[in-house]
Formats: C-alpha cells, structure tokens, sequence
C-alpha cells in the first residue's frame, strides 16, 4: 500500500534540520581505526582533518552507534576542548567540564579536589557496571588543549590506570594539533606523546565515492519517519522514486556539473569537498527536486548546476582556499 | 523495515545525570532513608550542602543545620529517588510513615522514634539499616532478633539526623569509625534479588493489613470514657483511635507480638509468640496452630459472662484473638505475680530506707503495705515523674512526655514490667505499655497510684476485718472458691459507679492478722491463690525485720489513714481485738 507524505513537515526531516549523519567512507575509516586502537590498548591517538569536514558529525555518529559499531558495551565519552585564549585552566574547570562530559549528575558544586575524585570514581563505576576494562574519551578540538589540559588528562589517565580502568584518548582536531605534537617533541615532553599521540589518522572530507555512497543510503538504508519504510528519496520525490529514479544513478551526473560549476568558479581542482557543504547541496537539491516531482522525473541539470553556485560554491572555495597552503 | 542507522543521530537520547551508584549491589527497597543517603554521600563525595541542594525544596534549601531523615517528606523521597534512578515505591519503607501506624495518628508522634542512630549489628554487617530499627518500642531486630545497637564500638551515640558534621564521614561513628565494614571495599556485596524482595514483602503484608483495619475503641477509651472530668484532648484520649487488635488476623498478631517482643510472660509461648525473629514461614501460623495451643490450667474458674463485673467485661472485648490467646496470656501474667511477690523479700530489705516517712512505721502485713510503699516509692523513682509536672495542660503534658520518653524507655524494664503488674496495672494496659507506650502507663500510674494505694489498702483492712470470718472458714476446713464471700468493693454493683479513682489491684488481699496469713483474691471474688508460704513463713518477718500483723497494728493504720467505712456497720476497731 503507497503511502502519502506530502502533507508531513518537510522542516521535520532529518536531512532538513541537519541531524541525519550520512555514513560516507571517511565515517567507516574512522570507526575503524577507533576500533583498532581501542582493540590493540593504544592509549591515544590523533584524528586530525580539515575544518568541516564532517569530523564531529563522524564522532556524534560513533557515539550513537558504539554498541552497534563495536559490538560492545563500552563506556565513551565526548569532551570538547575550549579555547582558554591564554588563560590558565583551573583543576576545578576542567574537571567541572568532565564531570558535564560524563553525564554526572552534579558538575558545578565542589573542590576541584572533590571533583576530580568524582568522576574518577564515576568512570570507574560505569567501566565496572558494564563488566568492561576500558573507557573512551573523544576529546574535540583538540588543538586548544594547552600543557595544563594535557597535565590534568594525563593524572585522569593515572587515576583510571590504578584502578585497572584503561582510558583511551581520541584527540580530533584540525591539522594544528599535528603542529602541537611537533612542539612537544621538541620540548621533549615525551609522557604527553606517549599517552595521547602514539597514532594518527587522517579524517579526510567528501569525494565522489563519498557522494554516491550517501546517495546510496538516501535512496536504500534511510528512513523517514521511523517505522514508514520510505526512505529519504522517496519521501522528497515520492512519484519518481516509484517509477525507479535513484540519486545514486545519478550522483556521477552530478559530480560531473559540481565539478564543471566549480571550474567555472575558479577552482580548477577539487581534492576533497567540505562535508557541511555537502550536505547544504544535498538539502537543497533534494527541496528543488520536491517541486518537480513526477513519474517522468530527469535530473534538472540547470536546476542542479543553480543550487551548487549559489549554496555550495561559495563554501568549497573557501575551504579550498585555506588548505592550500597547509598542503 | 529498514535501518534507521541515518537516524541514529537523530535519535540521540539526552543523558540526564547520574550519580556513582551501585543499587544492585546494597540496595533493599526496604533500606532507610539514612542508609540510602549516606551511601549515596560515600560513593559520590556528598556534602551536606550538596545534598540539600539536590534533595530539599528550594524554600528550605536556605535553612542551616541538621535535618532528620525521619521528617523527609515525598518531594525530598521524590527527588532522592530520580537522583539514584531508583522508583519511589522502592522507598516505601525507608521512612518512618508507615511504622508509625498507630502513633502516626497523635501529635506528638515524632517522639516515637529516636533521633540517635539505632541499628542491628547483624544488618549493618551486610550495610543495611531499616526504619523499623529506630522505633523505640522495638529492641530486637526483627530479621535477626538480636538486640538493637545505639552506640558504636567506642560507646558514643550516632545522630542519625544529616548535617555538615554528620556527613562528614558518610556511614562512620563520630570517630570516623565506618560502622560497616565492608564500606570502603571497591566491590560491595551483592544482594539476591530474592532477599531483596522478601523484606518489602513482609513488612508490606502486615502493614498493608494493619492499615485497612478500622479503627475503633480500645481499653484506654473504654476506661476514660467512664471518668468524670477528663478532658477530651488527654493523651489517652488519643488513643481511643487506635487500631482494634481484636480484628487483626493471627498471623498479623503473631508478627506484632515479635515485633514488639512482648512482654515477659509471653516469651515461652509454645505458639511462637515473642520469640523475637521474624522470618517468612513465622507469618504463615494460621488459626488452626492457633487453636492447637494447649489452654493452661487454670488456677479458677472462667464466671460466667452475666455475673462479671465491668473490668472483666472489658478483658473480654478487649483482648487481641481468641479465647485461649487470651487465657495463656493471662495465666502468665498470675504466674508473674506469684513471682513477684515471691521476689519481694530481698527487694524490700534493699528498699526499706526509701519508703515514704508516713508508711515507714507500718510495718502492717508482709507482703501487703510495704509493697506498696515499695511500688509506690519506686515507681517515682523509675519514672522520675513529679505529680505536679503532669498535673497542668495538655500542652505541659505533652512536653512532659516528650521529656521523659528517654528515661522512661529505658527504665521500663523486666521489674517495672512485673512491679506494675503487682500494682494491678490490667495487662492490656501494660502490653500497650511495654510496646507502644510507656509515656502513658507512667502517666497512668502517677495519676492513678494515690487511689490505687488508698483503694488496696482499704480494701486490704477491710479484708482483715473480715478475715475472721474467712478463716474461720478456712480452720473449719470449708474449700475456697466460689463461696468466698466476695470483696466488697468488688462486687458488681460497685462497678457501676466504678471509675479511676477507685480503681484498683486486681487482687484483693485478706489476711489473717493473728496467723500473719495473707490472701489474694482477683476482683471478681473467686480466690485466685494462697500464699500462704508468705505468711505462713515467719522467714519474711525476719528478713523485712516486721512483725506480724496484730490488732494493734491495723488500728492504728486505720487511724493514720483517717478511714472509716460506713457500708459495714460491724467495721469497729474493737472489733478485731
């Protein structure tokens, strides 16, 4: 039986609000290595891509799904580090902002002293109710943590050890941590770098491979709303999907016209696209597409070639501009 | 269907939070309020302050100083209970609400339960402590049946209410001791779901019983209701809407017994009674092991019901069960009394010097008027109570009470408990006393022992003057029993305007001024036993240093006594001689 969306909010839909996070197979690689460092006991490690390039959407997404990507109860947690513009963390601070990270129920009463052993022992309940060894602690924006962050992570790091809970550190960031871990080499601050940087990945942002797999999952493994069955594509273009149009088929199309616009727009060559732009393309064609559904629907390639200048473009260039240089 | 792995980021839940807690590993939904909270301060570095702040209401959140958990209210329970992701039915019995059924019902019921931390040294050993352990009428643990603690190994006592101080040191004595053990252990027991589930559903059986019961009239307002002049809002008027223990079923009385532990004489009880555990299988004695008690032997016989007077009457409607419940409990009270008197002797040597000047010169029949001023100097001296403390308001009484409760509790002991059943204080009065109230039997027994001894010593020279007759009956060999003439003041027309101030001893005492031989009758006239080994034996003359009783001596207590009884026109103090 055919069911009829049209009269659902389209403001409601994931790919609208920007909470669908659309598995490419920079997300895969990464859940990978996390899985292998967590497996192999890697104390830490270093995530490090462009800006928006999807790297937080990527942990969100891990987060979610970390029973099902690793088939295990483990207990993980997502600390974003802050900008101190020079100032100095207090012990109180920082643990306040981990005791907010573990979800701990009081996180702004009490001694820095007090805190600290709050949520060492919280971490160490949760690893203990859930028969487990170890905890992961993502750490996002890792480029801010200053020596003083990097001290108090590393006594948290101790305290765990003692109580036989192994902490693993994910610091993602933008290249500049790599820039940190130079510095810290120098300044032989080798504890730092044996505890949270004894590996790198590199999380990279969309290519074409990317694109056709999220047009995959738009038009196969997506649904909305729960429990509907209908996936993205066929909830924007419900006519065309029945009459077998696929975004996937035509995402080479597409990549063909994003690249031809962006030529045009002076960027003769694109290494790699920054995922928030993407998406931002994504949502905007798959709205334009929704007017124009019907049985004989065709890729609009002035319509789509449109929604790429003026919501993409500008997006792209700057992203290609400033890693330029850093390459 | 299909994956909603697109959604999985949509579908994020948000974490609220959480506290370092390990329910499955000390937690009984029966564990008080004090247990709970300082657990739950040891495992997550609670200070007080922290936990008013995530508990109390905003309004007393600014109040300083200690708060009992005793008075925590459902907002606070509510709280608690979201904080430790626990239900709040799992908390029905870590207050006191529910112990409390009867005395919830007055005023000062908080003086029903101590303040100072009480425990079972059996459940704080498994970190466990119940509400049921700070009653002050229980002194056995109900699980274990070993007596409550109220002080720690160095002999202090331990608040129970929180505060800065007290939570310092969740779950210690003042001296940082823990009083568990296994506190500081990485890995708590952990606690079988079967035993964490028994212990709510046995408390929750009989309370669940005991509250759907109706409340109705008991002996206090039985025998209040009957004097003149008391004022509605006395404390035993309070106690007119207590539970009928008539209507409560056997199991439900059984496991009241033990949970008060009972008096004395109940703790031989072949039916189980009072042996001061409780354990599942022990609720499940229904009527028919009820009616398998053997019935004493009785030392006389049961009237019948037309010809009792007013007091027996009252026995009868106001005792817990059946019939024979009833007679056990009753034959080992007569049998206390045998013992009590039997024990006086020694008492009374130790004693002689405190008895009130006025008596101290009549020394008129052993066994008889010393005990009294033994009973009544002592009584005083245990209860501590002044006759004018207890003679103002309502409001003065309470407070007296309130006073007194400690000491009282603790001296209402074996002794009392026997001494007040030599007084003639009825049984009921005195299970009541024993479990629910000692405030009221002390107040009883001030209020009611200037009558009590003017009644029974009345009564007791009357009896002399009728023991003539009486013995010679008994030189004659004529049997006791029913054709004893009855006492006077016990005979059923008297109890028509029967009222406390002539209430009296249950015994009615004859003697035999000439043969030191003394009688006890029960009220309704039937003799109840002879001992006659206490004045038969001149060994108590000797060891109280007393003569027996002459004629000299009855007249000038008569004379002391100012009593003249005009009912007996014979009654003539030459008639003795």
């Amino acid at each position: 039986m055919e069911q009829d969306f049209s009269t659902c909010d389209i403001a409601k839909h994931p790919l609208m609000r920007d909470t669908a996070i659309l598995p490419t197979p920079a997300v895969e690689l990464f859940v990978n290595v996390v899985r292998t460092w967590l497996e192999l006991l890697l104390p830490g490690g270093i995530i490090w891509g462009n800006f928006r390039t999807g790297k937080t959407q990527a942990i969100r997404y891990f987060l979610s799904n970390s029973h099902e990507l690793l088939g295990m109860r483990i207990p993980t947690y997502f600390l974003s580090a802050w900008d101190t513009d020079g100032q100095a963390v207090s012990e109180n601070r920082f643990y306040s902002e981990m005791l907010s990270v573990l979800g701990y129920g009081l996180t702004y009463k009490g001694t820095g002293l007090i805190k600290r052993r709050r949520a060492i022992d919280f971490v160490v309940d949760e690893v203990r109710r859930m028969k487990e060894h170890r905890a992961l602690l993502f750490v996002d924006e890792a480029q801010w943590l200053n020596q003083r962050m990097y001290r108090f992570l590393m006594d948290f790091h101790n305290q765990l050890k003692k109580a036989d809970v192994r902490l693993v550190v994910i610091l993602v960031g933008q290249p500049e941590i790599l820039e940190t871990r130079e510095e810290m080499r120098g300044l032989r601050k080798g504890h730092i770098i044996g505890r949270f940087m004894t590996a790198t990945h590199q999380f990279r942002g969309a290519q074409l491979a990317d694109l056709e797999r999220m047009a995959l999952a738009m038009d196969q493994v997506s649904e909305f709303p729960v429990g509907s069955g209908c996936s993205y594509t066929e909830f924007f273009l419900p006519r065309a999907y029945r009459a077998g149009w696929r975004l996937e088929e035509n995402m080479p199309r597409i990549w063909q016209i994003l690249k031809s616009t962006c030529s045009e727009g002076g960027l003769s060559e694109i290494s790699e696209l920054p995922m928030q732009g993407v998406s931002a393309m994504l949502r905007a064609l798959m709205r334009e597409f929704r007017q124009l559904d019907c049985c004989t629907f065709a890729l609009p390639e002035d319509v789509v070639r449109d929604v790429i200048s003026t919501v993409a473009l500008q997006q792209f260039h700057d992203h290609a501009v400033q890693v330029a240089p850093r390459a | 269907m299909r994956s909603h792995v697109l959604n999985a980021a949509f579908d994020e839940p948000q974490k609220s939070g959480r506290f370092i807690n390990r329910p499955e590993r000390w937690f009984r939904a029966s564990e008080s309020l004090w247990s709970v909270v300082h657990k739950w301060a040891f495992l997550n570095h609670l200070s007080w302050a922290e936990i008013r702040e995530l508990v109390a209401p905003i309004a007393s959140r600014a109040k300083s100083g200690s708060q009992s958990p005793w008075a925590w209210g459902e907002h606070e329970v509510l709280l608690l209970a979201s904080h430790l992701n626990l239900l709040t039915r799992e908390f029905e019995f870590s207050t006191l609400d529910k112990f409390l059924f009867p005395p919830r019902q007055y005023r000062n019921w908080r003086a029903w339960y101590a303040e100072e931390l009480r425990f079972c040294p059996e459940c704080i050993r498994t970190g466990f402590h119940s509400a049921l352990h700070q009653l002050l009428y229980l002194t056995k643990c109900p699980w274990h049946g070993v007596h409550l603690l109220d002080r720690c190994v160095h002999g202090n006592s331990v608040d129970s209410r929180f505060g800065c101080q007290q939570l310092v040191k969740p779950y210690s004595c003042v001296d940082g001791v823990p009083l568990w053990d296994g506190l500081h252990d990485p890995e708590w027991p952990c606690v079988a779901a079967s035993a964490r589930d028994a212990v709510p559903e046995q408390l929750s059986a009989w309370v669940q019983n005991i509250s759907a019961q109706q409340p109705s009239r008991n002996i206090f307002a039985v025998r209040l209701n009957r004097r003149d002049g008391v004022a509605k809002e006395s404390i035993a008027d309070n106690f007119a809407d207590s539970c009928d223990w008539r209507s409560f079923e056997p199991e439900i009385v059984n496991f009241l017994t033990r949970l008060v532990e009972g008096p004395e004489w109940l703790g031989s009880s072949r039916g189980g009674y009072s042996t001061g555990e409780i354990t599942s299988a022990a609720l499940t004695i229904d009527r028919v092991e009820l009616n398998r008690i053997e019935a004493p032997r009785w030392p006389f016989r049961i009237p019948e019901i037309d010809s009792v007077p007013y007091e027996w009457e009252a026995y009868r409607s106001e005792v817990p069960t059946t019939d024979r419940y009833w007679t056990d409990l009753r034959y080992r009270c007569l049998r206390t009394r045998r013992s009590v008197v039997d024990s006086f002797a020694g008492i009374l040597e130790r004693h002689r010097g405190s008895c009130p000047a006025q008596w101290s010169a009549t020394g008129v029949v052993p066994g008889g008027v010393c005990h009294l001023q033994y009973a009544v100097t002592n009584c005083r001296i245990l209860f501590g109570v002044d006759q004018r403390r207890l003679g103002g308001d309502d409001s003065d009484s309470r407070e007296d009470w309130r006073c007194l409760r400690p000491a009282i509790a603790r001296t209402l002991d074996a002794q009392l408990e026997r001494l007040l059943v030599w007084l003639g204080v009825p049984w009921q009065v005195l299970q009541v006393a024993s479990t629910e109230c000692a405030r009221l039997v002390a107040w009883l027994v001030d209020q009611a022992t200037a009558a009590l001894v003017r009644n029974v010593l009345e009564r007791l020279l009357f009896d002399s003057v009728n023991a003539q007759c009486k013995f010679s009956e008994s030189r004659s060999g004529v049997t006791r029993g029913g054709a004893v003439p009855r006492v006077p003041l016990m005979e059923q027309d008297s109890f028509v305007g029967f009222t406390p101030d002539r209430w009296a001893s249950p015994f009615a005492v004859t003697a035999n001024p000439s043969q030191g031989e003394v009688n006890f009758h029960a009220y309704f006239g039937i003799p109840l036993r002879r001992w006659t080994q206490l004045a038969d034996d001149s060994e108590l003359c000797r060891e109280t240093g007393m003569s027996p009783v002459t004629p000299a001596i009855v007249r000038d207590v008569l004379r002391r006594l100012d009593i003249q009884d005009a009912r007996h026109g014979h009654h003539e103090h030459g008639a003795l001689s």
